[in-house]
């Protein structure tokens, strides 16, 4: 059975991030009988490690939100949770928690379904791939069909049999045609890679990925490092080398650690943050994009939401 | 043999999804014979399947739930139940034969639909606003409150799925999401 003593011992570790040797049981009541907690902690001398009020009524709401969660498998005196009850903080949590269940139904419906028909090769089946295989069997249907014309050319002609060699070799030319054409047209059209071999209008830097170490998703101390390759549109599509078609300004890859940019206008202000576990954003000149992973070029989308945008900032700020 | 089927479940309920994907294929032809092919298109067939799996899967931890059938009978008769109210909605005739109906396999008694959530709480409005909010921006928090509260997993479980180093940091990270989600949803019905 958990008790009070308990949630304030354990919601004080989740507001502040490390453990402390208080008397947890008058803390508790000061919890459920006050009503100015952040005043009368400090008054009686509760508390010694710098703790903001803000994170006192946090620390004071999330204790609540436990009781009410637990509310059933607490070890608790009748007298004592008559107080609690009549607690508006408690109040505002317990009908918080009891609708929660019926609310989290539509989104646990989908979520669900969605674990259940997850196709764990969707991975694999990136459009690039899908191109590439179709690609393929229309090149080979064209073979087929060249093959069959030359077939009956072949028969008209009545092609003596020491023609034989001469028949093979023209298989083979048309077969490597076909091969190096989808070769060169799927570099040029689907990957634009080889422009990032382009000192002239490449840059690359190495830059460690900021975390956002305030969600708790992350508490490892190692670094992690990515490939930063920023392409200057500009300068490349008035380049005199070739240059792909289909290079989209203001576009990104993000793959295996290394980000590619493509952008208009030059920015040496870019950071990677990795906001939760595998999601991450860029910021270029104080703007933020989400990122993708990717190994096709999509456009960047800039963020607009502010709430967002304000963590990230945070993020920027805490890292600087 | 349907008891055991059923505390199965109710033992390890990630067994779903093997009951899905064995339970899917006689489902789908159940349906086809039960309303013709010209009837019910693969689209809706999913739909309907997959809505009679969540209601299947709402009822393991309603003790009173007892199964006098197979799974497979159960989730045909689900799925022949919503496909019926379907084609009520839709005003939509079907044909089938009365022999047809008896070598069906499934079972008038079992009455089950999938009954849509209705929020009529404008606190549950707010808290279903705040998930879509939650869910826009990204992270982890809107999946780890379903699988708390919806799929009633364990601290173990949601560690495990979210790479937490033990269930103490999943109930932290919980326990964070679930205060943000209140803070979102009381800035809602306030408006």
């Amino acid at each position: 059975m958990t008790t009070l003593t308990d949630i304030t011992k354990n919601t004080y570790l989740l507001t502040f991030g490390h453990e402390a040797n208080y008397d947890w049981n008058i803390i508790t009541t000061v919890f459920i009988e006050s009503s100015n907690v952040a005043n009368d902690l400090s008054v009686k001398q509760l508390l010694n490690q710098n703790e903001t009020e803000e994170q006192i009524l946090y620390w004071q709401d999330l204790f609540f939100m436990e009781i009410a969660e637990l509310e059933n498998e607490l070890e608790i005196d009748n007298d004592i949770f008559e107080k609690i009850k009549s607690n508006t903080i408690y109040q505002a949590n317990q009908k918080f928690i009891e609708h929660l269940p019926k609310a989290t139904t539509v989104l646990g419906r989908e979520l669900f379904i969605d674990s259940l028909i997850e196709n764990e090769d969707a991975d694999v089946l990136i459009p690039d791939n899908i191109l590439e295989n179709a690609l393929k069997k229309k090149s080979r249907d064209d073979l087929r069909n060249e093959f069959e014309k030359w077939n009956e050319e072949n028969e008209k002609a009545n092609v003596p049999k020491g023609n034989k060699t001469f028949l093979f070799i023209k298989y083979l030319a048309a077969a490597c045609f076909l091969g190096i054409m989808l070769t060169v047209g799927y570099n040029t059209f689907y990957k634009n890679n080889s422009i990032f071999d382009n000192t002239e209008f490449v840059s690359t830097v190495q830059k460690e990925v900021i975390k956002n170490r305030g969600l708790g998703f992350t508490d490892d101390k190692d670094k992690s490092f990515v490939i930063i390759q920023i392409v200057d549109y500009n300068k490349a599509i008035s380049s005199e080398e070739s240059t792909p078609k289909n290079l989209i300004a203001d576009s990104y890859s993000f793959h295996h650690k290394t980000l590619q940019l493509v952008l208009k206008e030059n920015s040496d202000q870019i950071e990677l943050i990795e906001f939760e576990k595998d999601k991450f954003y860029v910021a270029i000149d104080n703007k933020f994009y989400k990122l993708a992973d990717s190994e096709k070029f999509i456009k960047l989308q800039q963020i607009n939401d502010s709430q967002l945008i304000e963590n990230l900032d945070q993020i920027l700020f805490e890292n600087e | 043999m349907q008891a055991n089927e059923l505390n199965e479940l109710r033992s390890d309920r990630t067994q779903i999804k093997t009951v899905y994907l064995r339970c899917k294929p006689k489902c789908f032809g159940f349906m086809i014979k039960c309303f013709g092919a010209n009837n019910i298109d693969d689209t809706k067939m999913f739909t309907i399947f997959n809505d009679a799996v969540i209601v299947l899967y709402e009822k393991i931890d309603d003790p009173s739930f007892n199964l006098t059938s197979s799974i497979q009978t159960f989730l045909n008769s689900v799925c022949r139940n919503i496909a019926l109210n379907e084609f009520k909605k839709e005003k939509k005739l079907y044909k089938t034969t009365d022999q047809d109906i008896e070598n069906m396999d499934y079972e008038t008694q079992i009455t089950d639909v999938l009954e849509e959530p209705t929020a009529d709480n404008p606190y549950e409005v707010a808290i279903q606003k705040a998930f879509t909010i939650m869910k826009e921006k990204g992270g982890n928090c809107p999946e780890i409150l379903a699988m708390f509260w919806y799929q009633k997993a364990s601290m173990e479980d949601i560690a495990l799925k979210f790479s937490y180093s033990n269930p103490a940091n999943a109930k932290n990270q919980k326990a964070k999401c679930q205060k943000r989600l209140k803070e979102i949803a009381l800035q809602l019905v306030q408006l």
